[in-house]
């Protein structure tokens, strides 16, 4: 049972939400209106959490159809029962239209309801439809690793842009900026193509590379094999020129204008294992996401903070890089480096707070 | 969505194995494959969690543009990445999968008719002049100004109506969610007895 004041927190966030939502869908709000509504966003996950939830329960009550009451609490005298119907027939008033039963007043009137329930029926869980197309984007210095629907993973460097299109016969992603590493699931029925500038690259089952500057492409495998042809501006289509075929630790560039590098050697260091080393946290206190450091790890960290340590936190991190997570924890976590060297009296390398418990006069001293 | 995934296979993989999986990771997968298909409300809490660590690290001019499509497909993208990457983490042959996969079990199909059903015994209990209200609003789409001019009442009651009625009917359904979830709960313990 939640205390009282948590409940209501909670309560007061969602009527905040419900008016939030309504100011929103009624729209003309302006530029800094929505700002505000962002920033309260921000300021607390129970404003994230009430505005998913009332957000859910208006979207259903827009597909809701029972609204004839049968009985209903006897009370103000300004109702009026207004007649049921599914929905608005289209067009003008049809009651001195055609008579019949195939009346086109009545066809209309089939029409719409037919349209209606399937709307309705395209509409309903409306979150979870299969989206074909979407986009992930990092900024800077977030590294993000996804699985896509046909289980390959993609690790995202900082500042990538990557647009992914799982299609029927087609895995099709576009790299628009940044770079990921892929590791294609095997699917010999669709191949895997990233398009990047002027670059098309094709694999079936491999681990490859691609990095994009502005219109200059580079395509580094790791294990496997890809194609990659350059592609003609003007249609998107290959142009006459053979694909490339690249192996393991091969490296081709793309130049903007389409003119594909001679094949050079490099040591593609394998990407840090996908499956080993990863360190995967579902709402996972920091205390115990750095105990997992700590173990695969020869710099230590000791959070000394107890409102520190029980935040709980979700993500995927690699293992051998725990200063990702020190930085995180600093950029979003409010947590500061209390102490950090090469070995302190504690036994720790970095020793972790809250930026709040720091300031206070019973944090430990320097 | 594809309810159509059930199909007997031919190939029976053995019996032992299956059993020990399916004992071991029925309760978890489900979860998560139900995660797939929309956003679960038992799940929305930790969702909401990541979603706002997100928020406070994506620039935010971007999400100003349009703030509620973005959260809500940003919540779609987390879940959809939990379930997917949970799929992949547990040990299994894709075949046990589609076993496992009984349209008529699915938690996730249960839920929303539940929540339904819910809504509408919900919706039962409002005042007639909230539901009215409520209705002209989502049920015919019209303005708080159109509503508050057709039911002679002014905007502001008109507003008010509408954010106390969605408070009491998100009171009703999480009272059921709770009665649910801990129904469920009782009924899978063997000790329990009615």
């Amino acid at each position: 049972m939640t205390p009282p004041s948590a409940q209501a927190r909670r309560e007061r966030a969602a009527a905040e939400a419900v008016e939030w939502l309504q100011r929103l869908d009624s729209g003309g709000m302006s530029a800094g209106e929505r700002a505000d509504f962002v920033e309260w966003l921000r300021e607390s996950p129970i404003h994230v959490a009430e505005t998913l939830r009332m957000g859910q329960l208006s979207a259903e009550l827009r597909e809701f159809t029972a609204w004839a009451r049968s009985t209903g609490p006897t009370d103000e005298s300004t109702d009026k029962v207004v007649p049921l119907r599914l929905c608005r027939p289209p067009g003008p008033d049809q009651a001195s239209v055609g008579r019949g039963w195939m009346s086109p007043a009545r066809k209309l009137r089939m029409g719409a309801l037919a349209a209606c329930v399937v709307l309705a029926l395209a509409a309903v869980a409306w979150i979870g439809r299969p989206t074909g197309v979407y986009e992930i984007r990092t900024h800077n210095g977030e590294r993000r690793e996804i699985t896509l629907d046909d289980g390959s993973v993609v690790r995202l460097s900082p500042d990538t842009d990557l647009q992914v299109d799982m299609q029927a016969t087609l895995r099709q992603l576009a790299l628009k900026g940044g770079e990921a590493v892929f590791r294609v699931a095997k699917d010999p029925t669709r191949p895997f193509v990233v398009n990047a500038a002027r670059a098309r690259v094709r694999a079936i089952g491999t681990i490859f590379a691609v990095t994009r500057n502005g219109e200059n492409v580079v395509v580094t495998v790791a294990e496997g094999q890809v194609t990659v042809a350059p592609v003609a501006v003007s249609n998107g289509q290959g142009d006459a020129s053979v694909p490339v075929a690249l192996r393991r630790n091969e490296r081709v560039s793309v130049s903007p204008i389409g003119t594909v590098s001679q094949v050079r050697h490099v040591e593609a260091s394998r990407p840090a294992d996908w499956s080993e080393g990863q360190l995967v946290f579902e709402n996972t206190p920091v205390g115990e996401v750095i105990a997992q450091f700590n173990r695969h790890n020869q710099l230590q960290i000791r959070v000394v903070d107890a409102k520190l340590s029980a935040l709980a936190v979700s993500g995927i991190f690699a293992a051998d890089d725990p200063q990702s997570f020190i930085d995180f924890l600093t950029a979003f976590a409010g947590a500061r480096t209390l102490a950090s060297g090469p070995a302190l009296p504690s036994g720790a390398n970095v020793v972790l707070v809250t930026r709040a418990a720091a300031g206070s006069p019973a944090a430990p001293g320097r | 969505m594809p309810s159509d995934k059930v199909r007997l296979s031919n190939a029976e993989p053995a019996h032992g194995r299956i059993a020990d999986w399916f004992r071991e990771f029925r309760a978890p997968l489900r979860k998560f494959i139900a995660r797939r298909r929309s956003l679960a409300h038992s799940d929305l809490d930790d969702v909401a969690q990541e979603v706002f660590l997100r928020l406070l690290r994506y620039e935010r001019s971007e999400f100003v543009l349009d703030p509620k499509n973005y959260l809500f497909q940003m919540a779609a993208n987390v879940s959809r990445e939990w379930s997917v990457r949970a799929r992949h983490r547990m040990p299994h042959n894709s075949s046990w999968l589609d076993e496992l996969l009984d349209p008529a079990d699915v938690p996730a199909e249960f839920e929303s008719a539940e929540r339904a059903a819910g809504l509408q015994a919900a919706m039962e209990t409002l005042s007639a002049r909230a539901h009215e209200v409520m209705r002209l609003h989502f049920g015919e789409g019209l303005t708080h100004a159109a509503i508050s001019s057709r039911l002679n009442l002014s905007q502001r009651t008109v507003k008010r109506e509408i954010v106390n009625a969605c408070m009491h009917l998100r009171a009703q359904l999480l009272d059921m969610q709770e009665r649910s979830s801990g129904a469920r709960e009782q009924a899978s313990r063997p000790e329990s007895l009615p």
